[in-house]
């Protein structure tokens, strides 16, 4: 409104927030995607890096393999998604608050977890494949490669389809069916015409958030794909194979998939902005009974994906508790893979901690006054911030990771190998979730409340910690549970940061689980495990509701 | 204390377009002051330069001799009424009105004596260790005046504080708004597009049309003698029909067709023969005559202490584009009952009616008050 600037507390917030992202997130992305074009021992541009990567087949074959994979899995977690969502909502199903919550508990465990406890269960000793070979006899389909990504991958993200919509089904206000029946259409065809068109947009949205998921997971494929090469696992292990030479290649890869996710977002954009309807919903849909038969199919149903996906948790859980000789558990329950893990790799648990609350301090500070300036202060810096945060959305973990690691280990500030790189990696890669609430809250507060603030003689500085911060610290919250649990979870970044002093929980369990120590690995999983389900229950107890924003 | 405000050639501008190009006004200690428009006249905008919400372009705005335009919104010492209650939804009724108090300071046995003094003025006192969320929109909006008057502002602004309240409610609140403010005596500045509400509540209205006010005087000033077409048909409701103006004599004559004028000798002296008018009479300044107007009735709505008719012209002299004029019909002094399609004669009654030039921007009567 002003032509001269004014130096209050909102712009220095505004400019140190871009300082922030341009520093921490345009400046190393930048120079990832021109090392992608830099002959690796000349510096000169060229394209060979590119060349490269599609004229073999070893390469090329990784990005084939993520397409087809993170599409599988996505078709794969609509079809198990899609008809638990309509049926928990639609009709009463037995248990539902704790299926639910086993859904949310399968969702937010890390992935590499279930990777792992499904190698323990059906891998090449695991303890089911050892049963079917001594009883009777059978060789049951070999869980590495592809079909373990799918089972791992899909069990650990329908339940993003499942909230996604039954999120929108709980919209749907029924005097839309009535009307829908009242207008002379069959109970049968409500679900076709009336319900499937309304949840579509929401479905497509939940399907390409799974695809992103799948398509930049590193730890379950590094565990259980064996030779079947994706583009994280790639990068990583062309990065890693290059430590002390040049990264030229790995940044182009690492380009490539910056392109091909950037498409998707934008796909996933432009159908959420053409075709979102708004609902507001007074009545719900009403629960109804289902009779007879179909009752009992749709309890099985789902009843048998919810265990399914929680046989990782209790598979991690059971063998903590057994006592370990190399390799191998034995049938005895013992704390020796916890006193290991106190003993040797008690700082993993201290750093997850010390990490995980600083980021998450940080995402919480910079989450609420980043989404308080672009939602009330708007402006062309606002602007440009608010679409520098979506990066990470686009960004695959290893990928940040690289780009961090080539910007800050070497220059004027060298980090690599700190603590704080892993926090920086932490903050920019799960602020997205606290800031979009906090977004997503502050436009269901009243600027007027501001207004009436400042207008009984409160300064806006002191308005915004007085009322706003505090009017909007339950939808704060909501994602800040998420930010915190992912922070803790988080192993596609941390794996390339690290150094033996820095290592997380996350990054042990997937070293110990290399070296084939499974029972520290499990012991840790059981901790981290843990502290998601404390972190979840004490967020349900603070808010009073089951509500986390994804 | 409560202050005057003096509003000098102020100017608002959005990017490029200007929303109020050059504005004055006069407000007095203690009045009840309402800016009366519809929605995008500025008058919103304006209240808010006066809160310190939005800047000030160009022009002063004081508070008594005081020019306020750079004292930022929380310095102004201002009490302001939103539209949406604004209530703080965390803070209990008490500590809803404690809030200024406690920023400017107040010990707190004063601090409490004036709470509960203005919770009970308010009528809410029963309800001061209560939490918002559970209280009627009525009930929220007591606890904004509570709030805003409790800190003994310079003046108190309101932005459309009824307008989301239920029709039988905001004719309360009104006169519980109208009752406290002459009780304190303090400089009320009301916004609202209701212009029932602003005639029933304000010492004085300004009316304004896109930035620029129409005409500044009491309700009934505005109500009588409108300054423009806009202002007669935006304040209750006017039927405008275009007229001649004839010389006889030392006489002024309002010829409507060929049979029918009526003699106006309250006329400026600027008038002249042959002047093409339009003329605007209120529903309730026609009366059924053997003289007049000759109208076809369209419609009769009964109200019950009176009838509405609507009507068209047999001559094509209506100004405007809508050909359907309205004229009341008070049940207790007649007993003839129009039907759709009776013809009749209406006649208006020449001391009422105004007489604006030939665009309708200029009120012709004599005693025209544009700015009081």
């Amino acid at each position: 409104m002003n032509k001269k600037i004014k130096w209050d507390f909102w712009s220095i917030v505004t400019l140190s927030i871009l300082v922030i992202f341009a520093l921490f997130l345009i400046y190393p992305l930048t120079t990832l995607f021109i090392d992608a074009f830099k002959e690796p021992l000349t510096s000169k541009f060229t394209l060979s890096n590119f060349q490269k990567f599609f004229s073999k087949k070893y390469y090329y074959q990784a990005l084939i393999n993520s397409i087809v994979s993170a599409t599988s899995v996505t078709l794969l977690s609509i079809i198990i998604g899609l008809p638990i969502a309509y049926l928990m909502t639609a009709y009463n199903i037995k248990g539902k608050k704790l299926l639910e919550i086993l859904i949310i508990i399968s969702m937010l465990s890390p992935p590499f977890i279930g990777a792992y406890s499904w190698v323990l269960l059906c891998g090449r000793s695991g303890v089911v494949t050892k049963f079917f070979k001594q009883y009777l006899n059978l060789n049951i389909p070999t869980i590495y490669g592809y079909a373990g990504i799918l089972l791992v991958l899909t069990l650990k993200l329908y339940p993003f389809i499942y909230l996604y919509v039954s999120g929108a089904l709980k919209k749907i206000d029924s005097s839309l069916i009535e009307a829908a029946e009242s207008l002379g259409s069959k109970p049968s065809r409500k679900l076709v015409f009336v319900i499937i068109p309304l949840i579509l947009p929401t479905l497509l949205a939940g399907g390409l958030l799974v695809f992103m998921n799948a398509i930049a997971d590193f730890g379950t494929p590094v565990l259980i794909g064996e030779g079947y090469n994706v583009m994280p696992t790639l990068i990583y292990s062309e990065f890693i194979s290059e430590v002390g030479g040049q990264a030229n290649f790995a940044a182009a890869m690492a380009t490539v998939m910056v392109f091909l996710t950037s498409i998707i977002f934008l796909i996933q954009r432009y159908i959420i902005n053409k075709r979102s309807y708004v609902m507001s919903s007074l009545r719900p849909i009403q629960t109804g009974k289902l009779k007879g038969i179909g009752n009992y199919l749709a309890h099985i149903f789902i009843y048998f994906i919810v265990i399914l996906s929680i046989i990782p948790q209790i598979t991690v859980i059971y063998t903590s508790f057994l006592n370990t000789k190399g390799a191998m558990f034995l049938h005895e329950f013992s704390l020796k893979s916890y006193r290991t893990v106190f003993s040797r790799l008690g700082k993993s648990i201290a750093n997850t901690y010390v990490y995980g609350l600083v980021a998450i301090v940080v995402i919480i500070l910079i989450g609420m006054l980043t989404a308080y300036i672009s939602t009330r202060r708007k402006s062309t810096i606002t602007t440009i911030i608010d679409t520098v945060t979506m990066f990470p959305y686009i960004i695959p973990g290893s990928v940040l990771g690289i780009t961090l690691l080539l910007a800050f280990n070497k220059g004027y500030i060298i980090l690599s190998g700190t603590a704080t790189i892993m926090i920086i990696a932490f903050v920019i890669r799960r602020l997205p979730y606290t800031l979009r609430s906090s977004a997503a809250i502050l436009y269901q507060i009243s600027p007027s409340i501001e207004e009436a603030s400042i207008s009984l003689g409160c300064s806006p500085v002191k308005t915004f910690f007085k009322v706003t911060a505090k009017m909007m610290l339950p939808g704060v919250l909501s994602g800040a549970i998420l930010s915190w649990i992912t922070v803790i979870n988080e192993l596609s970044a941390s794996v390339i940061l690290y150094t033996s002093n820095t290592r997380t929980m996350s990054v042990t369990i997937y070293t110990e689980v290399v070296r084939a120590s499974y029972g520290t690995a499990a012991a840790l999983s059981t901790i981290l495990t843990a502290t998601t389900i404390v972190s979840l229950l004490i967020f349900f107890k603070l808010t009073g509701s089951k509500n986390i924003s994804i | 204390m409560s202050v005057a405000i003096k509003i000098e050639n102020v100017v608002k501008k959005y990017e490029k377009t200007t929303v109020i190009p050059n504005l004055s006004l006069d407000i007095k200690n203690g009045e009840f002051f309402t800016l009366l428009g519809p929605s995008g006249c500025g008058k919103t905008t304006l209240l808010r330069m006066i809160a310190g919400f939005n800047s000030i372009d160009g022009g002063y705005i004081k508070f008594d001799d005081e020019v306020i335009n750079e004292i930022p919104a929380y310095k102004r010492n201002i009490g302001m009424v939103f539209q949406n209650y604004a209530i703080f939804p965390h803070l209990t009724v008490k500590e809803n009105v404690e809030y200024g108090l406690k920023l400017r300071k107040i010990p707190k046995v004063e601090s409490d004596r004036r709470v509960e003094e203005m919770l009970r003025t308010v009528k809410m006192y029963d309800y001061k260790d209560r939490l918002p969320d559970r209280l009627s929109g009525g009930q929220q909006q007591r606890i904004a005046l509570a709030r805003a008057i409790v800190i003994r502002p310079n003046v108190l602004l309101m932005d459309e504080p009824l307008s989301n309240l239920d029709a039988k409610l905001r004719i309360e609140m009104r006169s519980v708004i109208r009752d406290i403010q002459k009780e304190i005596g303090i400089t009320t500045v009301y916004v609202t597009h209701d212009q029932e509400e602003a005639l029933a509540i304000s010492d004085r209205i300004a009316v304004m049309k896109e930035g620029v006010v129409q005409q500044v005087g009491t309700p009934c000033q505005i109500y009588k003698r409108p300054a423009n077409t806009f202002v007669a048909t935006f304040i209750g409701s006017s039927n405008l029909v275009r007229a001649k103006i004839k010389f006889e004599n030392d006489d002024k004559y309002i010829v409507f067709n060929s049979e029918f004028k009526i003699k106006m000798n309250n006329l400026k002296k600027s008038v002249k023969d042959g002047q093409s008018v339009v003329v605007s009479i209120r529903p309730e300044e026609l009366k059924i005559s053997n003289k007049g107007l000759k109208v076809k009735i369209l419609k009769g709505t009964f109200f019950g202490k009176f009838i509405n008719y609507e009507f068209r012209l047999n001559d094509d002299i209506v100004f405007g584009d809508n050909k359907v004029c309205e004229f009341v019909q008070d049940i207790s002094d007649v007993n003839i009952f129009l039907k759709e399609n009776d013809e009749v004669y209406l006649e208006p009654d020449l001391k009422r009616i105004n007489v604006f030039d030939e665009d309708g921007s200029v009120n012709l009567v004599e005693d025209v008050i544009l700015y009081e």
